[in-house]
């Protein structure tokens, strides 16, 4: 049985990756905080159970773990982490199938089952317990018993994550093949994810809606398992001179930043993550959000979400952007070139505004109502995002996947994006527009600010501890 | 000799990871003169990739101190990363650049005044031009291995730092590799050199150091060992695993 091998291998290849960066403790730690954290923020929303009835309650919550599964798949089977593992350059595992008889469907399939296991560990389980342990001392989940509210919470989360990351595979893989297939393929679980919205797990009657959602987590996964596309000699081709443009100049940017933004965004383009990450971890999370937000406006009268709420979302979702640039480079590719630490993470951050300014235009030019409520919009969105990308940059430095991990700096990290959004969406939702507004011009100075302190501190540790 | 001719020299420079842990790196005391090709020996683990990021600026000395070209890499690693040539066992070229590419990044991040011109001149000394327009990931181990020389040299620096340059090449380019570097230290050039093979080390090198757990062991000159008819494995052995060569050869696993 080389599959328990296989698997066991790439679980502790995990934990050393991590523990061995942000400490044995640290990282154990980390589901507590999540834990945590989500019992405070459940204690928050059951503020609002009086206007939202449980089944819409819930519906969110599963949604939510949908979309961590989505956005799991997505990044792990179009990101670069995946294909440093694949290629053999963070992991000696991964490079098994080429020295042992090992094929590379069996080897991913493994993976996939370690990151369900670690997302499940690390997210999923906490979030729902956190929920849960909210659910019984507040009466969230008053209408049932706790032990059967645990339960669907719990699993129904677990059954929901599944499907996400499953969908998200075979999506892929379907993708590799034939773009059309997979535009088809994603338009049928679309059609799936719309039938999920209105059945989705409530209190009543979660084991079928979790059998059902098991189920489709089964089909999905065979679709992954037998197209699996293994690259072979016959995807080797030559490149187009286009990257020629982007090394000597990149748009405005000349110099070395011009270098750097432009290995950037050939990685983007090339390691075929581009559109995935967009549609995965961008438009399709705003678009949900917007939909639930709006949904929730329409239940809680007088609540003007469509303005104020979804742009602070939005500017902490495009921040998030900036692991797209972290985590597509490998640090080791300068550690033997003149290159600063400094001006890294300063190109990273350059490339995080320069993919998230048209990103934020274009969302909120679509669904802004006028253009003052997108001049609004906007102003609040940039603040947030400036906010919030100096706040990552700070915590995490060039490694915000790995670092993050740490319970201390989760916590900090949580602490400095979670209360000015807070008191931003309090203003927002007190109907004192023009606070919110205010506010978000101290975001902007604390957002310059974090940035300009991230750039020196990092920039001090030029070589231990950053390069590994 | 003058100290103005060297091109490194080191004082009981140290490396400790993490609190408590044995060094790996202890007390290294040598020096390295220009238009030399110095060989750093040891067995597996005994410390010369450690012993070469201290030298480049990419570790910091737990104590001890270095110079690289007059500068110390401690207090200014840029600067020493700047003015030498640095090729790494393990690194390999970003996955998702072209070979050409890959060289002209190199050449712009060192400002070199014609980077196409350079790139395309590397290219063509490994034979490269059909390969230049694939991703790096895509390349043979062996091509990547050119790569990563040719960043290495592209700016003529007075000091490369090399790791194991021959191991994944062809005979034909084991030749060249070998030529250059003697070309290269002929006129004037200084090759840090970090290799297993010592039939190779013998062959180009003129003076050589044997690290074994961190610690220099030996040091010396090969016309010293050639003169005495020894040759630089019977040292090696000697000196590194205190025995005679073949000691430890019970049995097959």
């Amino acid at each position: 049985m080389r599959f328990p091998t296989l698997f066991k291998g790439q679980v502790l290849e995990e934990w050393r990756i991590h523990s061995a960066f942000v400490g044995k403790r640290s990282f154990s730690l980390f589901p507590v905080g999540v834990f945590l954290l989500s019992t405070a923020l459940f204690f928050l929303f059951s503020s609002f159970r009086i206007a939202v009835p449980d089944r819409t309650f819930l519906s969110a919550i599963s949604f939510s773990f949908l979309f961590l599964g989505l956005s799991v798949g997505a990044f792990g089977m179009f990101g670069q982490e995946v294909l440093n593992r694949r290629f053999g350059q963070a992991s000696l595992l991964s490079y098994s199938s080429r020295i042992l008889p090992v094929g590379e469907r069996e080897l991913f399939l493994s993976f996939v089952a370690k990151d369900v296991l670690y997302y499940s560990l690390l997210w999923v389980l906490p979030i729902s317990l956190g929920g849960s342990l909210a659910g019984i001392l507040f009466q969230r989940l008053v209408s049932i018993p706790p032990a059967i509210g645990v339960i669907s919470l719990v699993f129904g989360g677990l059954a929901t994550f599944l499907l996400g990351i499953s969908v998200s595979f075979a999506a892929s893989s379907v993708f590799s093949r034939s773009a059309i297939l997979g535009a088809g393929f994603l338009s049928a679980s679309a059609y799936l994810f719309h039938y999920f919205r209105s059945i989705a797990f409530s209190l009543g009657n979660s084991p079928e809606k979790i059998g059902i959602a098991l189920a489709l987590t089964f089909f999905a996964t065979c679709v992954f398992r037998t197209d699996y596309y293994e690259e072979g000699e016959g995807a080797r081709r030559k490149r187009s001179s286009r990257g020629k443009f982007f090394i000597q100049e990149f748009g405005p940017f000349k110099g070395r930043i011009a270098l750097f933004l432009g290995k950037d965004f050939l990685d983007f383009s090339r390691s075929g993550g581009g559109a995935g990450k967009i549609v995965f971890s961008i438009l399709l999370p705003l678009g949900i959000l917007r939909l639930a937000l709006l949904k929730i406006g329409e239940i809680i009268p007088g609540f003007a979400l469509s303005n104020g709420i979804f742009p602070i979302f939005l500017g902490i979702i495009l921040a998030s952007t900036y692991s797209w640039f972290t985590d597509s480079d490998f640090s080791g590719n300068y550690s033997f070139l003149p290159v600063k630490t400094e001006e890294l993470v300063y190109s990273k951050i350059v490339g995080t505004v320069v993919v998230s300014i048209p990103l934020a235009v274009l969302v909120l030019g679509i669904s802004s109502k006028s253009f003052l409520s997108f001049l609004i919009g906007l102003a609040l969105t940039l603040a947030v995002f400036l906010h919030s990308l100096g706040s990552t940059v700070f915590v995490s430095g060039l490694y915000p996947s790995i670092r993050l991990y740490s319970f201390g700096e989760f916590w900090k990290y949580s602490a400095l994006i979670g209360i000015p959004a807070s008191i931003l969406a309090f203003f927002e939702i007190s109907g004192k527009g023009e606070l919110a507004l205010f506010a978000s011009l101290i975001l902007v100075v604390s957002g310059s600010f974090l940035l300009k302190t991230a750039l020196l501190k990092w920039g001090k540790g030029d070589v231990e501890g950053l390069f590994f | 000799m003058g100290k103005e001719n060297l091109a490194l020299e080191t004082a009981g420079l140290s490396k400790r990871f993490g609190k408590g842990g044995a060094e790996a790196v202890s007390g290294l005391t040598f020096s390295v003169k220009a238009g030399e090709i110095f060989s750093l020996l040891g067995p597996n683990g005994s410390g010369k990739t450690t012993t070469v990021r201290l030298l480049t600026g990419q570790l910091k000395p737990t104590r001890g101190t270095a110079k690289v070209l007059g500068v110390n890499p401690e207090k200014n690693p840029i600067g020493a990363r700047e003015l030498v040539g640095i090729m790494p066992e393990q690194e390999t070229p970003p996955s998702f650049l072209t070979a050409k590419e890959y060289l002209e990044f190199c050449a712009r991040i060192r400002g070199l005044e014609n980077p196409e011109g350079v790139s395309e001149e590397w290219l063509a000394f490994f034979s490269l031009e059909g390969e230049r327009d694939y991703l790096c990931k895509d390349l043979s181990r062996g091509t990547r291995q050119k790569l990563m020389f040719a960043q290495a040299f592209m700016h003529r620096p007075r000091l490369a730092f090399i790791d194991e340059p021959l191991i994944n090449l062809d005979p034909f380019f084991q030749k060249k590799v070998r030529d250059y570097m003697k070309e290269y230290a002929k006129g004037g050039g200084t090759i840090f050199f970090c290799t297993h093979v010592l039939e190779v080390a013998e062959k180009i090198c003129t003076s050589y150091g044997i690290i074994k757990d961190g610690r220099l062991v030996g040091k010396g000159r090969i016309s010293d060992l050639k003169r005495k008819k020894r040759s630089l494995e019977d040292e090696f052995f000697r000196v590194a695993t205190n025995g005679p060569k073949g000691k430890g050869r019970a049995g097959l696993p």
